[in-house]
């Protein structure tokens, strides 16, 4: 059940509102969600719960052949450095 | 399926900082950036299946890719296989893996492996931040010599790449390259 899921994201050092907003544009660009990779599956990185994540950002599911438990957290426009901030929180990254 | 047997793409060369000859990707693995897919030369349509080998620099935005030729048709294969489902976008499609059932799932699965098993052997690795716009450093893999794997044979050319990515100079948002006449590039 999704709501039950673990999110990891690549990484465990705290990330810059630049860095997450032109990895956003980026996944806008190729994916259609102006937004960042999680995975749902057993991956190396910082966790958080996606139940926790959505009280804060919408989580899409978009699988990809390589990673059938790809997700991707939606960011707003602009990545702001207090979006940063809670992002990093969120993920246990300070 | 026998392995791709063409001469790979002319317009892939080894150096630093030069306009990316592909025009065309399939995504098959993404995560903050193509991770593995298909890609295709504008000029020569060679087709190489790449693979994301290690990611470099501080905010890990660098990434290093292996690539192995595939026929030339691979890239079309694979569109006529995932066209049934899903809309090809292009330059790049990164197909969401859904299927109407677990059996459209499997048999697409099936056939996509069977295509990208003809790859080849790892021709070159590359370092970009951008397959389809700029090759920052590109490496041939030399031909294995007795005893040398083709992992070893990658492991080498990744060194090699960082060691050229160490000695270049960040100069606004792009990375320069000492030139080859430089004292100290060793040269």
């Amino acid at each position: 059940m999704p709501g039950g899921e673990t999110l990891t994201r690549f990484g465990t050092s705290k990330e810059s509102a630049a860095r997450l907003g032109r990895k956003a544009a980026e996944a806008e660009r190729i994916i259609g969600i102006h937004g960042v990779s999680v995975t749902a599956g057993n991956s190396s990185g910082s966790s958080a719960s996606r139940e926790r994540i959505e009280e804060h950002f919408r989580v899409h599911d978009t699988p990809t052949r390589a990673d059938p438990l790809h997700r991707t957290v939606e960011l707003p426009k602009p990545v702001t450095p207090a979006v940063a901030t809670l992002f990093n929180d969120l993920f246990g990254r300070s | 399926m026998s392995k791709a047997q063409n001469h790979g793409c002319d317009h892939l060369r080894e150096g630093v900082g030069y306009p990316s000859p592909f025009s065309k990707m399939i995504a098959l693995g993404y995560h903050d950036g193509p991770t593995t897919g298909l890609l295709q030369c504008a000029q020569c349509n060679q087709v190489y299946e790449f693979e994301e080998v290690k990611r470099w620099g501080d905010e890990w935005e660098l990434f290093l890719y292996a690539l192995a030729p595939l026929p030339l048709t691979a890239l079309g294969d694979v569109t006529e296989v995932l066209a049934p489902y899903q809309t090809p976008k292009w330059p790049i499609w990164c197909p969401p893996w859904q299927f109407p059932s677990e059996e459209a799932r499997a048999c697409a699965d099936r056939q996509v492996e069977q295509i990208l098993e003809q790859a080849g052997s790892t021709e070159w690795v590359l370092a970009s931040y951008d397959l389809l716009g700029e090759i920052l450093v590109a490496q041939r893999i030399q031909k294995l010599s007795d005893g040398t794997t083709q992992e070893i044979a990658v492991r080498q050319a990744v060194n090699d790449i960082k060691h050229k990515l160490s000695v270049a100079t960040l100069v606004g948002d792009r990375l320069c390259f000492p030139s080859p006449s430089h004292p100290s590039s060793g040269k």
